[in-house]
């Protein structure tokens, strides 16, 4: 037999469940997005680092794949940068305001 | 080896030109030579190219995994003796005259051997301009991001 | 999720591929003038690209392309100038080299324009 006193806090636990772990899941998705993005980062300079060696142990002569691979890791890694820059100074301003 | 495929196969090209040029000099030097080291007059010689294969590697690495079999220029295969007859002359007061008065002398034509050495002039300056054009293209690669 | 953002142009690095194993091989063509039996070989890749885009099997923009559209093809066809099985007109090899050297070199400058565009976008047009 139910009491539907207790199904009721019952209801108001799980809801309350539900929101933190939604804003758990929300904070983690956000430093996913960060990781993920370095983890790109990572692959790209990793590539390139790859194709360079081939290049000077003589493996290829593509000069261009080099120098696009090469592109490609400096415009995303400025691209991370400048994204931390305007996070640090959304932050910093936050942390300015007069509570 | 080398890195630059392409400019490896034009330089081998630029050899082998240049080996038959000196081949055709040494025919138009001795065009009247009826005596060389064995006795016989002299023998006209030519140059046997052959393409030179190699397999591309690089594109091994790659994601495909065919093969792109291209080549990697020419090579001189050998220098042979022209087995043509030898032109005779009658010359009666040639020191090599034999009993009826005929000379054997070699088998070079200096006509066929200017519009060869033409020939070879002109496989020598297209494959210089492949050359520089291979170089500008890769300077130009080199211009990716500046 | 970086690259597919921000690189989606594979097509141009394949070009270039092309361009460059074109240059290759017409050097390749040039430097056998004067070999005998020697056939001349070409680059497709236009055309199968092209032929691949009408199958459907490619979107414009789509990084699905790969090496495999590269081919080495041999032109069997035999040459009425020349006796000695040799089918090289080094005309017509000249013309292709230096078409393809423009190309090459105009495909660099997209790229070029495209990375330019990228980082004045992450600059913020400072």
């Amino acid at each position: 037999m139910a009491i539907y006193g207790v199904e009721a806090v019952r209801n108001i636990i799980n809801a309350s469940e539900g929101v933190n772990i939604k804003k758990a899941e929300e904070s983690l998705s956000f430093k996913d997005m960060i990781i993920d993005a370095l983890k790109n980062v990572n692959a790209l300079e990793q590539e390139s680092i790859k194709i360079t060696e081939d290049f000077i142990a003589g493996k290829h002569d593509n000069i261009h794949s080099v120098m696009i691979a090469s592109e490609k890791a400096a415009i995303s890694l400025q691209f991370v940068m400048e994204v931390r820059n305007k996070v640090l100074d959304a932050y910093q301003e936050i942390m300015r305001m007069q509570v | 080896m080398g890195l630059f495929n392409s400019f490896n196969i034009s330089a081998s090209a630029l050899s082998a030109q240049r080996l038959r040029m000196d081949i055709i000099s040494q025919n138009i030097a001795n065009v009247n030579t009826t005596r060389t080291q064995d006795g016989t007059p002299y023998r006209r010689k030519t140059v046997l190219f052959q393409e030179k294969e190699v397999p591309f590697s690089h594109y091994l690495s790659r994601e495909s995994r065919e093969k792109y079999l291209s080549g990697s220029g020419v090579r001189v295969a050998g220098i042979v003796e022209d087995t043509s007859p030898f032109k005779e002359v009658y010359d009666p007061s040639h020191p090599d005259a034999d009993e009826n008065g005929i000379v054997r002398m070699p088998n070079v034509e200096i006509i066929t051997e200017m519009v060869n050495m033409i020939s070879a002039t002109r496989a020598y300056e297209a494959n210089v301009t492949a050359l520089n054009s291979s170089k500008s293209m890769a300077l130009k690669a080199l211009e990716i991001g500046r | 999720m970086l690259s597919k953002l921000l690189f989606n142009r594979s097509n141009i690095e394949h070009a270039l591929d092309a361009a460059w194993l074109r240059n290759e091989v017409i050097s390749h063509n040039i430097a056998n003038v004067d070999t005998p039996n020697y056939k001349r070989k070409t680059v497709q890749f236009e055309q199968l690209l092209t032929s691949e885009m009408k199958s459907g099997k490619i979107s414009h923009g789509a990084s699905k392309l790969t090496s495999r559209n590269i081919r080495i093809v041999e032109d069997p066809s035999s040459s009425s100038y020349r006796s000695d099985g040799n089918n090289v007109d080094i005309e017509n090899e000249m013309a292709l080299l230096a078409a393809n050297s423009i190309r090459y070199n105009t495909l660099v400058q997209k790229i070029n324009g495209e990375f330019q565009k990228l980082k004045n976008v992450i600059r913020g047009g400072r």
